[in-house]
């Protein structure tokens, strides 16, 4: 085993979870929440009230608040849909992929993974909804039988992407779960106070460690990673299916199903080390998440921003070498057109910016390591935009070309967003346990979780 | 690991000569006949040596016991790619006849004559074999292959996308797709890994560990599943746009015969590979993995052809098997000749 490069040394099974417990039940000398936290949250929450401020507006006075309108019917909406359902898949990529791959330094990680994988996906499952206009009737999206005799169109992938989203979202909030409840037990039994007794213990759902128990947990979050790994690449090539169907162009490319995946997979990755780098300071962890942590994520990082960079390349090859002018006109007017610096935004931020990552000691700089990550995050939004607005601004015909401009109401939804992933991680960060301690005892044991 | 006697290099060099002997009294007799063949398992053979090189440097950058065990196979994969050079010489004869985008009238017409067109087709492959043999060199030396690692699979990478946009996509240069390096590369490394298995379980290599065999197998099935997927995505997307000059280079290759072998690359190149590496009881099985390593060696053949001759009405059996006969037999034997070597040195 080789504990001591993923763990620092001296640590054992009962000082981790001592220390993981003391950061969430705050009990005795260190209970009262820190003050950063409440800064953080304040802050969020005032995010959070302008989207909800947003919505509140867009639900009275409709869609015709938002800048979209024809040719680009997709607007910010779709474009931070696909962003968010992006930094989404970080969580599942470490917590899924590398548990079926039986990789050790997942173990200290995984746990804030899930957490911002849900929070994100939290916030892609709102756009998509309201953007229909009536979201009320969101419901209609399902294939029931109804007296209108109406089906939905299962040659389109824009159904697929619903199951596929709905699918994803429930599926990562049952893996969460599942995945804390031993945890939530050891939290139960540990709290002193009567209500952190009984809203453990509630949590936890009688789960008092038996053999039994054990036995059945480990079979079913095995079965959970097997079915989460193949549905994170599902959920992101129907989001490319999205585009790639269509005869818009720049969007007619079979390679937008691996290409959204490699995309997902460097959002997931800079969402991670952008919540990780602060985090493991603040909360004290750098026992668990240690230096090497940092650097296989760094490695990781930099090999999505090479997968990213490889399917741009293969994206401006073949629009040229295809036979379709239109596909090349539009290329040329998203390199040197109106939209052209959030090309090369997307260049400099998403393929060149992580180059720096190339050097061990750079990888070993926590502020540069957050900011290369930061930048990802703006570069892949600028990409989606990129993708959606260039593309439908710049159709086939030049006589039905537009320009799109976002309004004040679709910035706004944007930070509330915002505001809501921070505010709902921030309140796991808060009362869930942060390090998945049950799989850190097993690590530390010399066995498996 | 048990010794590969000189016999066996011996006989696959003499079947490599009788074919390459029935491969020029073809060239002299119905060259149209052969050159397809000829791409198609040149192309289906170009991914063994550089899916090993993209093998062995992947395990220089990530370590583990399943490279340790297949090195001698990818090496000896590597080690068949002196091949290359009678494979473009022949390719270099018959280019004219294989690839409409150098006749003057339809090069003329092409939005694509800046990519395809002979003297820019030159320098790539120029390049090609500039960087491939470098790179095969480094990996049979073996010695500061981390190091180069990852700027060898970069320039892998690139390469062998475009090499396979030159050797078969351009075959119709009218059908593009942004996919298409991608999945010829997803085959190669699937093909390198397969025969790389089957090396190692031939030779004995695996009896002893059941855990690296597991292992193995569950590789094989992640590269098998990444292969099915990027190629199911292009056919999925194609069909759904249902545009002409896309539905017509599947059309070619889901009609009549070639439509049966497209249904049976589904359940042999995946289907029944998946099952078999998916069960779990089966994993540990030596003849199981063995099987399913093999089959897919065979499918990944077959899928070349099929991407390669149809639509090509002088296509033969005969010159088909002759070309198949001397890449196996020639890369056998050169294989052979690697692995003894390998011993040796031991």
């Amino acid at each position: 085993m080789s504990a001591p490069a993923v763990i620092a040394a001296g640590e054992t099974a009962q000082s981790m979870t001592e220390r993981i417990c003391a950061v969430t039940l705050r009990e005795g000398a260190g209970r009262w929440t820190p003050l950063w936290w409440w800064a953080a949250f304040a802050f969020s929450l005032g995010m959070l009230g302008v989207g909800v401020i947003s919505v509140a507006w867009l639900f009275y006075a409709g869609l015709g608040i938002w800048g979209i309108d024809w040719p680009v019917a997709w607007g910010l909406d779709i474009l931070n849909y696909v962003w968010w359902i992006a930094i989404a898949s970080g969580g599942t990529f470490i917590s899924a992929l590398f548990f079926l791959l039986g990789v050790e330094w997942r173990t200290a990680l995984n746990r804030l993974a899930e957490s911002l994988t849900l929070c994100a996906a939290l916030c892609a499952a709102i756009f998509p909804i309201l953007h229909l206009g009536r979201p009320w009737f969101f419901y209609w999206l399902f294939p029931y039988p109804n007296t209108m005799g109406l089906w939905a169109q299962f040659r389109s992938s824009l159904v697929w992407d619903f199951f596929a989203i709905l699918t994803y979202v429930l599926a990562s909030i049952l893996f969460w779960y599942f995945g804390l409840l031993p945890d939530l037990a050891t939290l139960r039994d540990r709290a002193g106070g009567a209500g952190a007794r009984l809203f453990y213990g509630v949590l936890a759902m009688g789960f008092r460690g038996s053999g039994r128990q054990w036995r059945h947990y480990r079979a079913v979050y095995a079965v959970m990673a097997a079915l989460m790994a193949p549905l994170v690449v599902s959920v992101h090539s129907i989001v490319g299916m999205d585009f790639a169907g269509s005869a818009a162009t720049g969007w007619h490319s079979t390679q937008f199903p691996p290409f959204f995946v490699f995309g997902a997979a460097l959002s997931g990755f800079a969402v991670v080390l952008v919540a990780l780098l602060p985090l493991r300071v603040l909360l004290g962890l750098q026992a668990y998440v240690t230096e090497r942590h940092v650097d296989v994520l760094g490695r990781l990082f930099l090999t999505s921003s090479l997968c990213v960079g490889y399917a741009y390349l293969m994206d401006a090859f073949s629009t040229f070498y295809g036979p379709d002018p239109a596909e090349r006109t539009m290329f040329v007017l998203r390199v040197f057109g109106l939209y052209a610096p959030v090309y090369w935004g997307t260049i400099v931020l998403n393929i060149l910016l992580p180059q720096l990552l190339w050097w061990r000691a750079v990888r070993m700089t926590a502020p540069l390591v957050w900011l290369i990550g930061l930048g990802v995050l703006v570069g892949m939004w600028l990409e989606r935009f990129q993708i959606i607005v260039t593309s439908l601004a710049r159709t086939q015909m030049p006589s039905s070309w537009g320009q799109y401009t976002p309004t004040i109401w679709e910035w706004s939804l944007l930070l509330g967003t915002i505001g809501l992933f921070l505010t709902a991680f921030l309140l796991i960060v808060r009362l869930m346990p942060v390090v998945a301690m049950a799989e850190m005892r097993a690590m530390l044991r010399g066995g498996t979780a | 690991m048990t010794r590969t006697r000189p016999g066996i290099e011996h006989v696959a060099w003499a079947i490599a000569l009788a074919a390459g002997l029935a491969v020029l009294a073809g060239l002299v007799w119905m060259p149209h006949a052969v050159y397809r063949p000829w791409l198609g398992a040149c192309a289906a053979w170009l991914g063994w040596p550089l899916g090993s090189m993209a093998l062995m440097l992947a395990h220089a950058l990530t370590g583990g016991r399943w490279g340790e065990i297949l090195r001698p196979g990818l090496r000896a994969g590597v080690a068949t790619l002196p091949l290359g050079l009678p494979a473009l010489a022949v390719l270099l004869v018959g280019a004219g006849d294989l690839y409409p985008w150098l006749h003057g009238e339809e090069a003329a017409r092409a939005a694509n004559r800046f990519y395809l067109n002979p003297p820019f087709a030159l320098v790539r492959i120029a390049l090609y074999a500039g960087i491939w043999g470098v790179l095969g060199v480094v990996c049979l030396r073996g010695r500061g292959l981390a190091r180069i690692a990852p700027v060898g699979l970069i320039l892998l990478a690139l390469t062998f996308s475009f090499a396979s946009i030159d050797l078969t996509e351009s075959l119709d240069p009218h059908f593009s797709s942004s996919a298409y390096g991608l999945i010829a590369s997803a085959g190669a490394g699937l093909l390198a890994l397969a025969l790389a298995m089957v090396l190692a379980l031939l030779a004995g290599g695996l009896d002893a560990d059941r855990q690296v065999l597991r292992d193995l197998a569950r590789l094989l099935l992640g590269l098998t599943v990444l292969w099915a997927y990027l190629d199911f995505m292009q056919f999925l997307i194609v069909w759904q746009s249902n545009l002409p000059v896309e539905a017509a280079w599947y059309g070619r290759r889901l009609h009549g015969g070639w439509g049966v072998v497209a249904v049976g690359l589904v359940g042999l190149h995946f289907l029944l590979p998946f099952v078999l590496l998916m069960l779990a009881p089966l994993q540990g099985r030596r003849s199981v993995v063995l099987g399913a390593a093999g089959l897919l060696v065979a499918m990944e053949v077959v899928r070349n052809l099929w991407l390669v001759l149809p639509g090509h009405a002088a296509v033969s059996v005969l010159p088909t098997l002759a070309c198949l006969l001397l890449f196996a037999a020639a890369g056998a034997a050169l294989c052979v000749r690697a692995m003894r070597r390998e011993v040796i040195h031991a």
